[in-house]
């Protein structure tokens, strides 16, 4: 036979050509062998075919436009199979010149994290990496509860996605995080603004994704290992990424990874915070197989956490949060410990999905996704019941179970000149909870209906888009130890249209409408009862209706050579946005006085602007500058909204200090972020008034150097460089504590191979 | 060739199958694994030392807790003047059947609460705790001695002082319960 094999020269190469970061695929890319002078273009599915081949080593290069080429040297004996998976978007060690790649030719504001934010922010919680970007704030409650914020929206106004999955956990609850360890995160993108029909009708700030990706290009297993550690809260924690690709079935690719995080009490500069201990496991696999035309993905992903809860801020009543403010300190403070006491959360949170994609090249691309996901989420309260109860029973345990399935089928003319997707969407959701009420068991079902179309004509770019929704929830209220059902139907319109336009190449602008609705959530309709953390009593109202947003947002974008500037104008108009409202009288209860926040509907006006300068100000030295500006006023009673980020200004100045010609990188940072005081909340409605202004400093290093050929990455940050006492208003324990003093973080990536 | 292609497929789906969790409960059904912790009702009894009057109650109710509907009852406390009561506090769970009695609970964990009384002012009464924890006073059992008459109010609380915090005073710990009773001396 292989006397035969080797006169053979009828070996063939064939394969595909897909993009690295998304799984798309690149049509007419040219894969090239030089020294035969054979060139051949894939096609519209990024298919491609070389025959008549010796067996024989060759160099075969494969290039597509605006990707870097890829060269790979094969040994052939037979029949090939060959995948390439170029770049797209090449990645940069400076935070400043991602902006250059992020900006797809789209009206939509999108912005992208660079890959080594993600990279040296890995423990902490995913809301705060994300505000690393200077560009989105945080809602948090204590340390290690923290909630995205853009444009003041959150919560069920700002939508996670994870793996191209609407993450649904309790989201509503302002105490309530992403259940998302930063390990799975490869790539983490957000949209500001509504208009995203292919996601939500809800999403009025935005919507956050995050995906995990295969990067693996040539068979074999790979791994990476991640090392973390931060001084404060003594916290370590190690995560194993392992890849790989099957040597005689290219197509099929897998990842598969663990971690597991654990830190004691945080501390403040002047004192331990108690109880602010927690732990974090998560395990996920991903498998991806494609043949011609079919790609499917398969992603299974367990997260966990026990959280404390700090335990100064859990107060019985008015008089004691009043009692604990006016402390110097937190009157039950305590030493450093790993203990987790009560109270505390207990989160876990799976996801299952499947994607299945398939080509039909000029015909279009059919996508179909089923997803499942289970949130359980035990809420333990500071002292455990009075009634003679097994201690380790939560106060409060929810479980919500959410199944999705999405079709879509999008289109591409001929030149990229028309691209449209149309879609079809179902989610089912059960919730039920035991123990303390808070809100009632639920079952609801959602169908939606969307269309977009973009037309790109030369410097232009014109989108429109609709999505239909219609939410039929069943609720099941327990009234005198009797569940009644209520039934609940809520169906609406959403729209988009953007105009984009790139004038030269150095100023574009974009120009956005939407018209975003969402249904009441559960609390705001059912919830009757005391929040501990806040003392208050937050009532729901089952009569609310829709809240409609009408949004205008916008870029103006100017770069010239060395630096770039960018003005994000927006506006909000909402209709019956609904927001927690004081009632003048306190309610009397067996704990004591308390304030009444009654959901109620009124009209609201957000405006703001995202501001940022960029400048490579030296060969070596970079400059940004964000400045996020926001004022937000409830029309109807002419008066301001509380829990609104205050304005902030974030300077950040990078030194590249990186030998030319050295693979070795090495950089350093410098950071000052200045937070303004709120002075705009509503009166009668803050039991004490809002933090004052303060500055954090913040330094670091990072470097990617070789040992014995293994390209380490490592990071060392360290937040509130200077050890200042400060309190945030978007922190819900300011009347308590202090925020986070000095924490030294440092992180290692350490990628290894075998062939 | 097959089997190793679906290995790998088979192994995630399976793992999912596996480990999927499921929320055992019906949305249309109580989940009756654990019931709401709920002081209902707050009740103190007045029993005269002399035995020349009968005794008093009074109570702070409200069935459905905190938010939901007003306190069913709320009395004032009227007492005679110049006189000395033995008084006992009750605390029940009404929103149960059978009711539900937690002041067992209380004085089972005797050495983490302590009531505290606070008049509105000092010629009102003077309340002594009559029972203890081993160490510190508790005031399940107190000793009301009453003035001249006159009004005013009284605030009862519950401090729970867990984890040795307890130390006599009523600093420590959170409140279980306040309750801000009128108070008459005739």
């Amino acid at each position: 036979m292989g006397f035969f094999a080797q006169k053979d020269c009828n070996i063939s190469i064939e394969g595909q050509v897909v993009d690295r970061h998304n799984e798309e695929v690149l049509s007419f890319a040219t894969v090239q062998i030089k020294d035969l002078a054979i060139s051949v273009v894939a096609d519209s599915i990024g298919y491609y075919k070389i025959d008549g081949l010796c067996e024989g080593k060759y160099l075969i290069e494969c290039a597509h436009v605006g990707c870097e080429p890829i060269f790979l040297q094969v040994q052939i004996k037979g029949d090939t199979s060959l995948y390439f998976y170029p770049e797209h978007h090449a990645e940069f060690l400076t935070e400043i010149e991602i902006i250059e790649n992020k900006k797809k030719h789209t009206a939509q504001l999108i912005e992208r994290m660079a890959p080594k934010e993600i990279e040296s922010n890995q423990s902490l919680p995913v809301a705060q990496i994300l505000e690393k970007s200077g560009k989105i704030q945080t809602f948090n409650t204590g340390n290690s509860i923290s909630k995205p914020v853009v444009h003041g929206m959150h919560s069920q106004r700002l939508l996670f996605y994870q793996q191209g999955v609407r993450q649904e956990g309790q989201n509503w609850g302002v105490e309530h995080a992403p259940e998302i360890d930063a390990h799975v995160i490869d790539e983490l993108s957000f949209i500001k603004g509504a208009g995203v029909v292919r996601y939500s009708s809800a999403a009025m700030g935005g919507v956050i994704l995050s995906e995990t990706h295969i990067s693996r290009t040539s068979p074999g297993l790979g791994a990476e290992v991640f090392l973390n550690t931060q001084s404060n809260g003594r916290a370590a924690g190690i995560g194993v990424n392992l890849e790989g690709m099957l040597k005689h079935i290219e197509s099929l690719r897998f990842k598969a990874g663990g971690s597991f995080q654990k830190a004691g009490n945080r501390q403040a500069p002047d004192y331990v915070l108690s109880n602010t201990s927690f732990d974090q496991k998560n395990a996920f696999a991903l498998l991806d197989y494609r043949k011609k035309n079919f790609f499917i993905k398969a992603y299974y992903s367990l997260f966990q956490t026990n959280l404390g809860v700090f335990s100064g801020a859990h107060i019985g009543n008015l008089t004691d949060l009043l009692i604990a403010y006016q402390a110097d300190r937190p009157i039950d403070s305590v030493g450093f410990t790993y203990g987790i006491g009560n109270p505390k959360q207990d989160v876990l949170h799976e996801l299952f999905s499947l994607h299945s994609r398939i080509d039909l090249g000029q015909k279009g691309t059919f996508e179909i996704s089923f997803s499942r996901q289970y949130n359980g989420r035990k809420e333990f309260d500071e002292h455990g019941p009075l009634s003679n109860l097994n201690e380790k029973d939560p106060e409060l345990e929810l479980r919500l179970t959410t199944h999705q399935a999405n079709l879509i089928y999008a289109h591409l003319s001929e030149k990229k000149i028309i691209e449209g997707q149309l879609g079809l969407s179902v989610q089912k959701q059960k919730n039920t909870f035991s123990g303390r009420y808070f809100v009632p068991n639920y079952s609801s079902v959602g169908y939606a209906f969307f269309a977009s179309e973009h037309l790109h004509l030369d410097k232009w770019v014109f989108e429109a888009g609709v999505r239909v929704e219609t939410h039929t929830i069943n609720a099941f209220v327990p009234k005198a130890n009797v569940l009644t059902k209520i039934p609940l139907d809520f169906s609406n319109v959403s729209m988009h249209a953007g105009i984009s336009k790139v004038f030269t190449d150095q100023a574009s602008v974009r120009l956005n409408y939407a018209r975003a609705w969402r249904p009441p959530s559960i609390n705001e309709l059912f919830s009757d009862g005391l929040h501990h953390g806040a003392a208050a009593l937050e009532i729901g109202d089952s009569r609310l209706e829709t809240e409609i947003a009408h949004q205008f947002t916008s870029e103006f974008l100017y770069t010239k050579d060395k630096w770039m500037f960018t003005v994000q104008p927006f506006v909000y108009f909402f209709d019956g946005y609904i927001g927690l409202v004081p009632q003048e009288e306190p309610a009397l209860t067996i704990h004591g006085a308390f304030p009444v926040f009654n959901f109620q509907q009124f009209n609201a006006r957000f405006y703001g602007s995202d501001i940022s300068f960029e400048a490579q100000i030296h060969k070596r030295v970079g400059y940004s500058f964000h400045y996020n500006y926001l004022h937000a006023q409830d029309i109807t009673r002419e008066r301001a909204i509380s829990n609104i980020p205050s304005n902030r200004i974030s300077n950040r100045l990078e030194l590249e200090l990186s030998k030319e010609k050295s693979p070795d990188k090495w950089a350093l940072f410098a950071q000052v972020l200045y937070v303004f005081e709120q002075n705009r909340v509503p009166s009668n409605t803050e039991f004490v008034d809002p933090p004052p202004a303060y500055t954090l400093l913040s330094a670091g290093a990072s470097g990617v150097f070789s040992v014995k050929k293994t390209p380490i990455s490592a990071y060392l940050q360290i937040d509130n460089l200077l050890d200042h006492s400060y309190r945030d208003y978007m922190n819900r324990f300011r009347y308590f504590a202090d925020d986070l003093g000095r924490n030294i973080r440092l992180s290692i990536k350490i990628p290894l191979n075998f062939e | 060739m097959n089997f190793c292609k679906l290995l790998p497929v088979t192994a995630v789906v399976a793992l999912c199958l596996v480990s999927c969790k499921k929320d055992p409960s019906d949305v249309d059904q109580h989940n009756h694994n654990h019931e709401e912790e709920l002081i209902t009702t707050f009740e103190i009894l007045f029993a005269d030392q002399s035995g020349n009057s009968t005794d008093v109650v009074a109570k702070f109710q409200d069935l459905d807790g905190a938010g939901g509907n007003e306190p069913t009852a709320f009395d004032t406390i009227v007492l005679n003047a110049n006189a000395i009561y033995d008084a006992q506090i009750t605390l029940l769970n009404e929103a149960v059947d059978p009711i539900e009695n937690i002041t067992g609970e209380i004085i089972e964990e005797a050495d983490e609460h302590l009531f505290c009384f606070q008049p509105s002012s000092n010629n009102l009464v003077n309340i002594s705790i009559t029972d203890s924890d081993g160490a510190f006073p508790l005031g399940v059992d107190s000793e009301w001695e009453t003035f001249d008459p006159s009004s005013g109010q009284i605030t009862i609380t519950l401090r729970h002082q867990p984890g040795g915090e307890k130390d006599g005073t009523c600093e420590p710990g959170a409140t279980d319960i306040e309750i801000n009773f009128p108070l008459l001396i005739q």
